[in-house]
């Protein structure tokens, strides 16, 4: 029997396979493919004190390999995301992470506060990445006193663990990390997407109303693999892969450049099992491979 | 829904660029109601990375097998035309509330362009309970399909623009100037859809709309497809894929 429960932050996921944020709404919808109870781990939407309603369309292109998306955090508010939807993941026995993202470090604290005071989450992971709001978002997760800001503040609020999402927007994600956890951070978890742009020739515009969006899918691996192996020789704390992530050999890929725990995102797009499989694939290697437990191949890799 | 390994044992092109493709999806030709869409992947492989939305104009349950028409447009379609019978595809589905059901004692079914696959099984479903007007338009006879099939439901009359077909002229300049006691259900391009909108609420007569956006995921996760909807007096952005593709006209915001 192959052992792949792993430890991460205080808490043990039965498997190092969650989702990731913004690609799995708040579980229902995967809920009609498979049983949530598969995974490791749940991470929701991203989650913000008040309603968002979102950048206004176009939000999805296609690239080689991938996509781009600028949705921009549409989200109907802390307040509604603890009274219709956390509600309905609690029948699963998984690892709840609920994402919260804000303008302001004001608005992280507060939302942070919520969502603890709900009681219907494990764990909360803090978005200091995202490529596709004015306010906020990016801006804390580029500057190293920024993101430290945002980890004390929601540190101060809440006792569950955090979890840091940071951005590969950047020159040197070491500082950043150690930043992150040198304020009292649990773990962080890399890539957020990468900026690009889609331009649409033949009416000489940016196809995206925000002008830049948020690369994903398995073209952007390779720049996630080396960013997870950066970070995960920078800091003590786990480090949660993600980026391009399809297969169960991806995630072990993430697993020996140092991640602890893998998330899948686009993959979710491209097949809605995704998650499950990957778990199945990432067992098959590891029985074919005579490794007994999974967690020997975090930070394994033979350099 | 349902995500299913589908063979694919039609794929030929009814148009200028009109193609039609039908599957064998046992399990989403069961589950499938009018209306409805399904997701096809269009390779084999990862590429192309996000599968296409495609509106379901056949139902055939009993033998396990959809049909769906489909514009080559881009890269994605482009490369659905090119794949070969017996070859086999992801496909997901249905995807989509379906239309709702008929709440008046007449139905009129508005179709233009592409917009007409997805009203065939509406017209179907109708046909029993007779008394279906059907108006269907074009640019050209040559963008027309499944005339035959509608015929068989109801009381078709159709308009091209370039008069191969039917009456010359705009589809919306068939309809009857009287419409009380009917129910509308259209798709089309917007701007058919914003007149035959204009038209149901000038008349007071409840109007469906079947709306098409670029889609990523098709299940209501990615926030990909949104319109702006009008919600108790304010405009939000829905999902065309979850609370559409059907919406009420009153519902719809033209001006964007």
């Amino acid at each position: 029997m192959t052992e792949l429960a792993v430890n991460l932050a205080g808490l043990t996921l039965k498997n190092p396979v969650m989702t990731a944020s913004g690609t799995f709404g708040f579980g229902r919808e995967y809920a009609e493919f498979y049983d949530l109870s598969l995974l490791g781990a749940v991470v929701v939407k991203g989650t913000t004190l008040e309603k968002k309603q979102g950048n206004p369309p176009p939000r999805i292109a296609e690239s080689i390999g991938g996509m781009l998306n600028s949705v921009g955090l549409q989200n109907p508010g802390a307040d509604e995301v603890i009274a219709n939807e956390l509600p309905f993941l609690q029948q699963f026995a998984t690892i709840k992470i609920v994402n919260i993202a804000g303008g302001t470090v004001e608005q992280y604290r507060a939302v942070a506060e919520k969502i603890t005071a709900s009681g219907l989450a494990d764990a909360l992971e803090v978005n200091i990445s995202c490529p596709n709001v004015k306010a906020g978002g990016l801006a804390f997760g580029t500057d190293p006193l920024a993101a430290a800001e945002v980890t004390r503040a929601v540190r101060a609020v809440t006792p569950l663990p955090i979890i840091l999402k940071l951005s590969p927007n950047v020159t040197d994600i070491a500082p950043i990390a150690k930043a992150c956890e040198a304020e009292g951070a649990d773990g962080i978890s890399l890539i957020n997407t990468i900026a690009g742009m889609v331009i649409d020739l033949d009416n000489r515009r940016p196809f995206f109303a925000n002008k830049v969006a948020g690369m994903s899918g398995p073209a952007v691996k390779p720049v996630a693999l080396r960013f997870v192996w950066q970070a995960a020789r920078a800091v003590k704390i786990p480090v949660i892969g993600l980026g391009g992530i399809m297969t169960g050999r991806d995630a072990l890929e993430f697993m020996l450049a140092g991640a602890t725990a893998v998330q899948i995102g686009s993959a979710n797009f491209y097949d809605p099992a995704s998650a499950p499989r990957i778990v199945r694939e990432m067992e098959q290697w590891l029985e074919e491979h005579r490794v007994k437990d999974v967690k020997e191949l975090i930070g394994a890799l033979e350099e | 829904m349902i995500s299913e390994r589908a063979q694919i044992t039609l794929n030929r092109q009814v148009g200028i660029d009109i193609w039609q493709m039908r599957l064998q999806t046992p399990q989403i030709a069961k589950a499938a109601r009018a209306g409805q869409f399904v997701m096809l992947q269009c390779g084999t492989g990862l590429d192309p990375f996000l599968k296409r939305p495609l509106g379901i104009h056949e139902i055939a349950a009993d033998f396990g097998v959809i049909t769906c028409v489909y514009r080559v447009v881009g890269r994605g379609t482009g490369l659905l035309s090119k794949l070969p019978v017996g070859s086999q595809i992801t496909v997901l589905g249905p995807c989509g509330r379906p239309w709702p059901q008929l709440n008046a004692a007449k139905a009129v079914i508005i179709g233009g362009g592409m917009g007409i696959a997805p009203l065939l099984p509406l017209a179907e479903d109708l046909s029993a309970r007779g008394n279906t007007e059907i108006y269907l338009g074009a640019n050209s006879s040559d963008e027309l399909f499944a005339l035959v099939d509608f015929a068989k439901c109801g009381n078709l009359r159709v308009a091209t623009l370039d008069g191969s077909a039917g009456v010359k002229g705009f589809v919306t300049e068939l309809l009857p100037t009287d419409l009380s006691a009917t129910e509308i259900f259209a798709c089309g391009p917007l701007p058919m859809m914003k007149a035959v909108a204009e038209l149901a609420a000038r008349q007071n007569i409840n109007c469906w709309l079947s709306l098409e956006e670029h889609m990523g995921c098709g299940i209501g996760t990615c926030m990909g497809c949104v319109r702006p909807i009008k919600e108790n007096d304010k405009i939000v952005y829905k999902r065309v894929c979850r609370e559409g593709p059907v919406f009420n006209a009153t519902e719809v915001v033209f001006d964007d």
